[in-house]
C-alpha cells in the first residue's frame, strides 16, 4: 500500500493539534505499521466512507492524558476509549467537511488489542496519511464505499480497514 | 451564569469546561450531563442560562434535546459544540432555534465569541 497525498486528510493535523495541543509532523506511511488501537467513524449520506485513526497504546494514553490534564500513565482504559473515540469524531468531522455533499457521522467505535482486524464490506482505501507525535506514529485512513458516485481514489473491492 | 454542558464524551466535556475557564467563565456554575435525556430532565427542573450541547449522542441527540426544550417553551440560550460545522448544518441548527454553533476543534476564543 502506498501513501497517497490527496487533500482529503489535510484537516487531520489541525483537528488533532487543535484539540490536544500536541504537534504532528507528517511522515511516510509504512504498510508495516501495526495498530494497537483503532478508532473510527462512518461518514453517511451522499458520500459514504470510513475515517480510521490508528496508533499505539502509548500515543493513545498520551493523547488521553492531554485531554484529561493528567499524566499518561495515570489514565484509565475507559478514558482512553472515550478520548480516542472523540478524536475519531473530531477528525472525521473535519475530513467530512472537505468532501462535497450532505453527510452525517456515526457515533465512534474504538477497537483495542494486538492483531486486531476490522473489515467493512465494499469499502476501498481512498487515502492514508501518517504522522509522528510524541515519539509515536499516528496514521489516518480514509475508506470510501464502492457505490459512491464520487470516488476519491479507491480502486474498489473489500479491504481490511485496520490491523 | 449557570452553564449546562451536554456531551456523551467525558473527555470532550473536560475540553469544553477547560475552554470555558480559559474564556473567563471559570467562576460561573458549570453543570453537565452525558446524554440528552438526562440533560432534558435537569434543564426542565431548573433551566440554566446557557446550554452547550454536542450533536451526536446515543439515545437523544442534541437536536432532539433542543426541539424538546423549545416544545416545552423553555427559551434557554442553546449552542451546539459539534463536528457538524458545515453551512448546511449551521442553517439547520438556526432553523431549529439554536443560538450558535461552535465547530470542533474549537478554541477558548471561539467559545468566548459565541457566548458573547
Amino acid at each position: 500500500m502506498s501513501q497517497t497525498t490527496g487533500p482529503w486528510l489535510d484537516a487531520v493535523p489541525t483537528a488533532w493539534t487543535g484539540t490536544l495541543n500536541m504537534p504532528l509532523e507528517e511522515v511516510d506511511f509504512s504498510p508495516t505499521l501495526h495498530a494497537e488501537l483503532s478508532a473510527f467513524v462512518q461518514v453517511m449520506g451522499d458520500w459514504q466512507g470510513l475515517v480510521v485513526v490508528c496508533g499505539s497504546q502509548a500515543l493513545a494514553r498520551a493523547a488521553t492524558g492531554a485531554m484529561f490534564e493528567m499524566p499518561a500513565d495515570a489514565v484509565e482504559p475507559a478514558m482512553v476509549r472515550d478520548a480516542m473515540g472523540e478524536m475519531a469524531n473530531v477528525i472525521g468531522g473535519a475530513v467530512k467537511a472537505g468532501i462535497p455533499g450532505t453527510k452525517g457521522l456515526s457515533l465512534p467505535t474504538v477497537v483495542q488489542g494486538d492483531n486486531h482486524d476490522v473489515y467493512v464490506p465494499d469499502m476501498a482505501l481512498a487515502t492514508v496519511r501518517a504522522f509522528r507525535c510524541n515519539g509515536e506514529t499516528l496514521w489516518v485512513k480514509l475508506f470510501e464505499h464502492n457505490s459512491n458516485a464520487q470516488r476519491l481514489g479507491g480502486t474498489g473491492g473489500t479491504q481490511e480497514v485496520a490491523a | 451564569m449557570r452553564i449546562f454542558v451536554v456531551d456523551d464524551s467525558m473527555a470532550m466535556r473536560m475540553l469544553v469546561k477547560r475552554a470555558l475557564r480559559e474564556a473567563g467563565y471559570g467562576d460561573h456554575t458549570i453543570e453537565e450531563a452525558s446524554n440528552g435525556k438526562d440533560a432534558l430532565e435537569a434543564i426542565r427542573n431548573s433551566p440554566p442560562d446557557l446550554v452547550l450541547s454536542d450533536w451526536h449522542m446515543p439515545g437523544m441527540n442534541g437536536l432532539e434535546l433542543l426541539e424538546e426544550l423549545r416544545k416545552a417553551n423553555i427559551g434557554v440560550r442553546f449552542g451546539f459544540v459539534t463536528t457538524e460545522g458545515t453551512p448546511e448544518m449551521r442553517q439547520r441548527v438556526k432553523d431549529a432555534g439554536a443560538d450558535f454553533l461552535i465547530a470542533k476543534p474549537f478554541t477558548s476564543d471561539a467559545i468566548k465569541e459565541a457566548i458573547g
